[in-house]
C-alpha cells in the first residue's frame, strides 16, 4: 500500500465521527464574555428587584413585586420620575430640532469648513460634565438669573445631547441620495412638494432616532443634574442620595425602572440609527 | 453679466452663494446655543476661579491666591495624582477591551457586526447610575458576592476590600467606559479594508504584524479619540469613587463636589475645575504626541 | 403615430456651461427631431450629461439658449418641463411601491382613479413589470428597477423622453436584452428619446441619428452608418469602432482616387470624395478592419485588378481570437494593420509568421480629416 493510499485510508475512517469544527473560538469567547461584563451587572440589579426577601444572596427564595409596590407609593420617586420625564421630553424636542438644523447646515457647507465643524460639535462630548455641571450652575447665579432649577439642567442635557444628534443626523444626511430629489422635482414636484414627500418620509427614522438619543442622554445624565437641581432632583439623584444608606432593596426596583426607561429610549434610538441604509 | 474681468458670474455661481447663506442660517441655532450655554458657562467658571472667598461670597480682586492653594497643598496633590493614575489605568483597559472588541465585530464576525455594534449603543446610552449601583449590590459588603459567599458558609465576615477601593472604581470605571471607547475606535476601523489586510497578509505579515503595522496606523486617529473620551470622562467623575472608593480613594472631583456642596467654595472649587481641565488636556495631548511617534 | 418625423422636437442654440472655471458645454447647437431616438455619445467627461441635464432644468445654461417643441425653457424649473427623465442609478423612491413610484408624477398632475390606475397599469404592461405594482421599490433586481423607472417617467406622456446611461449598471446580458426592448419600447410609443451614453454600440444599435461630443464640443451628428462610415475627425472614427489609420503618399490622382504604388505590383487607392491631394502630398486614410479580406500569400493569385481596388502584402504577427471573430495584426509597407474575419467555414486558418495578402474594396477606405479637438 502507498502512502498516498494509507493516508486516504486513514482520512475516510476518521471522516464519518468528524464533527463541524468551531471556528474562532478566541473571538467567541471574548464576545461572550465583554456581553456578560457589560450586562451582567445589570441583570442582577433586575433580578433582585423581583426578589421576596430584603436579602442580597444567591439562591434567591422567592419572587414578589412588592419592592415595585413600595417603589410607586413613594412621593419623592413618583416626582422625581415626573421631572425625568420632562427633562427627557424637553430635551428630545430642542436637542432633536437644534441638532437637525444644525446637520442640514452642515449638508451644505463646502467640504473644508464641513470637516472643522463636524470636529467642534464634538467638543461637549470631551468636557468632562463637571465642569459643565458647576459652570452652569455658577452662570446662571453670576446672570443673576434664579430660574428654577429643572431647566438649568435642561439646558445642561441640550449640550450634551447635541453632539450625538449631529452625528445621528450627519452620518443620515450622508446616506440620504440627494438625487432622489431631482427625480421627484423631474417628475412634476416642486421644491417644497419633493421635501415632503420624498426627503422627510426618508429621514424621519432618523430624526426619531436623534431625539430618542437627546431624550436617553437627558434620563441617564446625572452630574450636571446632581450640581443643578438641588432637591427637586430627577431619577438618578434620587438613586444616588438613597445609595449610601442601609440597604435597601426598593433601590433595585427603582433602578431597574431607570434602567427600562434608558434601555428602551437607547434601544429605540440605536436602532433607528444603526437600520439598514 | 460679463463684467470686465475673468470668469463671468456664472448660474452654478449664484446658486451656490445661496446654498452656503441657508446653510449658515440653519447652523445659528445650534452656534448661538454653544455660546450661551457652553462657552459662557466655561468662561464664567475662570473668571470665578480668580475671586476671593471672603464670608461665604466670592469677591474681587482678581488673584491666582486659589490656584496657588490647589498647586501646593498636599492634599490636593494626593488626589490629583490618585484621579490622573486611575483614570489612566482605567482608560487604557478600556481601549485595551474595546479595540479587540471592534477588530472581532469588524473582520471576524462581519455578518453579526451590526447587532454586536447594537448592543454596545445600548450600554453606551443605558444607566451610568444604575451600573454604579449594580457594581455596589455586587461587590459591597453585604452585597451578591459577600451575601453568597456567607449563605454558602464559605466566608464568615463579609470581606471588605472588594468594594471601598482602588479596585472596584477601575472595574466600574471600565465598564461604563467599554462603550464610549468602542463608538471612535468602530468609526475608523470602518475605513480599514479588509483587502489591505489579505493584501499584508499575503505579503507574508503574521496576524500580529498585521495589526501592528498596517491596522493600527490607520486607526490609530479612532484610538486617540476614544482615549481623549475616556481618560477625560474618568477624570471628571466623582459618582463612581464616591459610591465605589470608599473612604480611601476619593478623586479631585469629590473634592469640587465637597468645595461646593459643604463649604460653598466656588471660587476653589472652580480653580481645582479649571486645573484638572489644564491637566487632562496637556496629558492627551503628550500621549497623542507619543503614539503617533511610536505607532507608524 | 400622428407625429411628423420633420417637427422640431428640441433645438440647443449657442449654449454654453460652465463649473467655475471649466467649460463643460462649448457653444453647443442641435436640433432634435420629434419622434426620433438621438443619442449622445463621448467619453466621460465629454459634456454629454451635462447637456442632458440641461434639458432636464437640473443645470442652467450660462449662454445660448433651448427650446422645447418651440418654447424657450432655458430657464424653466424642473418641474415646470414637458420632459421626464430616466436617471442612470433609477433613483426610484426607496419608500413607496412600485405603484406609487409610477404614479407620483401623475398623482402631482392631480390625475384621479380610476385613470390614474388605468395608466400606471398600462404603462406597467409596456415595460413589462405588471404584477408587481405593489412590491417595494427596495425588493427588486435591477433589471425591474431600470423598468420602474422607464415606466415612472413614460406614464406623464412627456414631449421628450432623457435617458442618462440607464443601462450601464446592468450586467452585459441583460444590457443586451434592455437594449432591443427599449428600442422597441420607443418604436411603440412614438416618444422623442434622448439617450446619453459612453457605449458606442449601444449608440449605433439604439439609435436613429447619433451626436457625437468630446471636450464640451459636439463633432458630428449623423445616422449610425454615417457617423461609422465617414467619421467627421480621427477622434470620431476612433471613438466609433476600431480603426486602422496611415499615411498614404499620393503617387497618382485618376478617377477622384488618390492612389499610392507599392513594390511587386501592389497599390492602395482611396476615394477622396471632396478631399484635396495634390499629387506627392500625403494624406491621413482609414480603413475599419473588418473591410480588409486577409488571404494565404500563396493562394491570392493574381490581382483581380477592380478598379481602384487595394492590396498590400504583409506577414502575421499576432492572432486575437475572439470567437465570432479572429482578429489578425499584420505588419505591412503601411505599418501595422489590423483585420478582421469572420469565423465562418471560408475562414483563413492562420497562425504567426505566415505572409498573407491583404486587400479591400474601393469604397473601403475614406480620408481622415483632421481633428477638430486637440489631444
Amino acid at each position: 500500500m502507498t502512502a498516498a493510499a494509507a493516508s486516504a485510508n486513514v482520512a475516510s475512517a476518521a471522516r464519518p465521527r468528524r464533527r463541524p469544527r468551531v471556528r474562532n473560538v478566541g473571538p467567541r469567547a471574548f464576545l461572550v464574555l465583554l456581553i456578560l461584563f457589560l450586562f451582567a451587572p445589570l441583570f442582577v440589579v433586575v433580578l433582585f428587584s423581583f426578589n421576596a426577601t430584603a436579602s442580597l444572596s444567591f439562591p434567591i427564595p422567592g419572587f414578589s413585586l412588592r419592592w415595585y409596590d413600595k417603589v410607586l407609593d413613594d412621593r419623592e420617586v413618583v416626582a422625581a420620575l415626573g421631572r425625568s420625564a420632562i427633562a427627557a421630553f424637553i430635551t428630545g424636542i430642542a436637542g432633536g430640532a437644534i441638532g437637525i438644523l444644525a446637520a442640514l447646515g452642515i449638508q451644505g457647507l463646502p467640504p473644508r469648513w464641513k470637516g472643522a465643524v463636524q470636529t467642534v460639535v464634538l467638543i461637549p462630548i470631551a468636557t468632562p460634565a463637571l465642569l459643565l455641571g458647576i459652570g452652569i450652575a455658577i452662570y446662571f447665579n453670576r446672570l443673576g438669573i434664579k430660574p428654577p432649577r429643572l431647566p438649568m439642567a435642561i439646558a445642561g442635557h441640550v449640550l450634551l445631547a447635541l453632539p450625538f444628534v449631529l452625528l445621528t443626523m450627519t452620518a443620515a444626511l450622508e446616506r440620504f441620495r440627494f438625487s432622489l430629489l431631482e427625480a421627484a422635482r423631474d417628475l412634476g414636484a416642486s421644491r417644497a412638494r419633493a421635501f415632503w414627500t420624498i426627503t422627510f418620509p426618508l429621514v424621519l427614522p432618523a430624526v426619531l432616532g436623534a431625539a430618542l438619543l437627546a431624550a436617553a442622554v437627558s434620563i441617564d445624565e446625572f452630574i450636571i443634574a446632581f450640581f443643578n437641581t438641588g432637591s427637586d432632583g430627577t431619577l438618578p439623584l434620587v438613586i444616588y442620595s438613597r445609595i449610601r444608606r442601609v440597604i435597601d432593596p426598593g433601590l433595585n426596583a427603582l433602578a431597574t425602572i431607570l434602567l427600562v426607561a434608558t434601555t428602551l429610549l437607547a434601544v429605540l434610538a440605536a436602532r433607528t440609527t444603526t437600520a439598514r441604509r | 453679466m460679463a463684467g470686465g474681468s475673468g470668469r463671468p458670474l456664472t448660474a452654478g455661481v449664484r446658486a451656490e452663494r445661496g446654498r452656503l447663506l441657508v446653510s449658515i442660517a440653519q447652523l445659528t441655532p445650534a452656534l448661538a446655543y454653544f455660546a450661551l450655554f457652553y462657552v459662557g458657562p466655561l468662561l464664567v467658571l475662570v473668571y470665578i476661579s480668580f475671586l476671593t472667598f471672603r464670608n461665604f461670597q466670592f469677591v474681587e480682586p482678581l488673584s491666582f491666591n486659589n490656584y496657588a492653594n490647589v498647586v501646593t497643598s498636599e492634599t490636593f496633590r494626593v488626589l490629583f495624582s490618585r484621579t490622573v493614575l486611575l483614570s489612566l489605568l482605567s482608560a487604557v483597559l478600556a481601549i485595551a477591551i474595546a479595540y479587540p472588541f471592534t477588530y472581532i465585530i469588524t473582520f471576524v464576525f462581519p455578518g453579526r457586526s451590526r447587532s454586536l455594534y447594537f448592543l454596545i449603543l445600548v450600554a453606551l446610552f443605558g444607566g451610568y447610575l444604575v451600573r454604579i449601583y449594580a457594581w455596589r449590590t455586587i461587590l459591597g459588603v453585604e452585597g451578591v458576592i459577600n451575601g453568597t459567599l456567607m449563605t454558602l458558609g464559605v466566608i464568615e465576615e463579609p470581606i471588605r476590600e472588594i468594594l471601598n477601593g482602588p479596585f472596584a472604581v477601575v472595574v466600574s470605571m471600565v465598564n461604563f467606559l467599554v462603550p464610549l471607547a468602542v463608538l471612535p475606535i468602530y468609526a475608523a476601523m470602518q475605513n480599514v479594508s479588509p483587502g489591505v489586510i489579505e493584501a499584508a497578509r499575503d505579503l507574508g505579515s503574521s496576524r500580529l504584524q498585521v495589526t501592528r503595522r498596517v491596522i493600527l496606523p490607520l486607526v490609530l486617529p479612532g484610538v486617540l479619540v476614544a482615549f481623549a473620551f475616556c481618560f477625560i470622562a474618568a477624570a471628571g467623575d466623582f459618582a463612581i469613587p464616591a459610591l465605589l472608593g470608599g473612604v480611601e480613594s476619593p478623586f479631585i472631583g469629590n473634592q469640587i463636589q465637597f468645595q461646593i456642596g459643604q463649604t460653598s467654595n466656588w471660587p476653589l472649587a472652580a480653580a481645582m475645575a479649571t486645573t484638572l481641565i489644564a491637566l487632562v488636556v496637556l496629558i492627551v495631548a503628550g500621549v497623542a504626541l507619543v503614539a503617533r511617534r511610536v505607532i507608524r | 403615430m400622428t407625429t411628423s418625423s420633420s417637427a422640431t422636437a428640441i433645438q440647443f442654440e449657442g449654449v454654453n456651461k460652465f463649473f467655475g472655471r471649466f467649460q463643460a458645454v462649448k457653444d453647443l447647437n442641435l436640433e432634435i427631431r420629434e419622434g426620433e431616438f438621438f443619442s449622445l455619445l463621448g467619453p466621460s467627461g465629454c459634456g454629454k450629461t451635462t447637456s442632458l441635464r440641461m434639458l432636464a432644468g437640473f443645470e442652467e445654461a450660462d449662454s445660448g439658449c433651448i427650446l422645447l417643441r418651440g418654447s424657450d425653457v432655458t430657464s424653466a424649473p424642473p418641474n415646470k418641463r414637458p420632459v421626464n427623465m430616466v436617471f442612470q442609478h433609477y433613483e426610484l423612491f426607496p419608500h413607496m411601491t412600485v405603484f406609487g413610484n409610477v404614479a407620483y408624477g401623475l398623482r402631482l398632475k392631480k390625475v384621479r382613479d380610476p385613470e390614474l390606475s388605468r395608466r400606471v397599469q398600462e404603462m406597467l404592461r409596456v415595460v413589462r413589470v405588471d404584477g408587481l405594482e405593489g412590491r417595494g421599490a427596495r425588493q427588486l433586481s435591477g433589471g425591474q428597477q431600470q423598468r420602474v423607472a422607464l415606466a415612472r417617467a413614460l406614464v406623464n406622456r412627456p414631449a421628450v423622453l432623457l435617458l442618462d446611461e440607464p443601462l450601464s449598471a446592468l450586467d452585459v446580458k441583460l444590457r443586451k436584452q434592455m437594449q432591443i426592448e427599449l428600442k422597441s419600447i420607443q418604436h411603440q410609443l412614438g416618444t422623442t428619446f434622448v439617450y446619453v451614453t459612453h457605449d458606442q454600440e449601444e449608440a449605433l444599435l439604439m439609435s436613429d441619428r447619433i451626436g457625437i461630443m468630446n471636450q464640451g464640443r459636439l463633432l458630428q451628428v449623423g445616422t449610425p452608418r454615417e457617423i461609422y462610415g465617414r467619421p467627421a475627425d480621427a477622434f470620431v472614427a476612433d471613438f466609433v469602432g476600431s480603426l486602422n489609420a496611415f499615411d498614404l503618399r499620393v503617387d497618382e490622382v485618376s478617377g477622384g482616387r488618390a492612389v499610392m504604388r507599392l513594390a511587386d505590383g501592389e497599390h492602395v487607392a482611396v476615394a477622396l470624395e471632396g478631399a484635396v491631394a495634390a499629387p506627392a502630398s500625403t494624406i491621413r486614410v482609414a480603413i475599419r478592419p473588418e473591410r480588409i479580406r486577409v488571404t494565404e500569400a500563396q493562394a491570392a493569385g493574381a490581382d483581380t485588378g477592380a478598379p481602384g481596388a487595394s492590396r498590400v502584402g504583409g506577414v502575421v504577427t499576432a492572432v486575437d481570437y475572439v470567437g465570432s471573430l479572429t482578429t489578425y495584426r499584420i505588419e505591412t509597407a503601411l505599418g501595422l494593420i489590423a483585420a478582421q474575419e469572420a469565423n465562418d467555414t471560408l475562414a483563413p486558418d492562420l497562425v504567426v509568421g505566415d505572409r498573407v495578402v491583404l486587400s479591400w474594396a474601393p469604397d473601403a477606405a475614406f480620408v481622415l480629416p483632421p481633428s477638430i479637438v486637440e489631444g
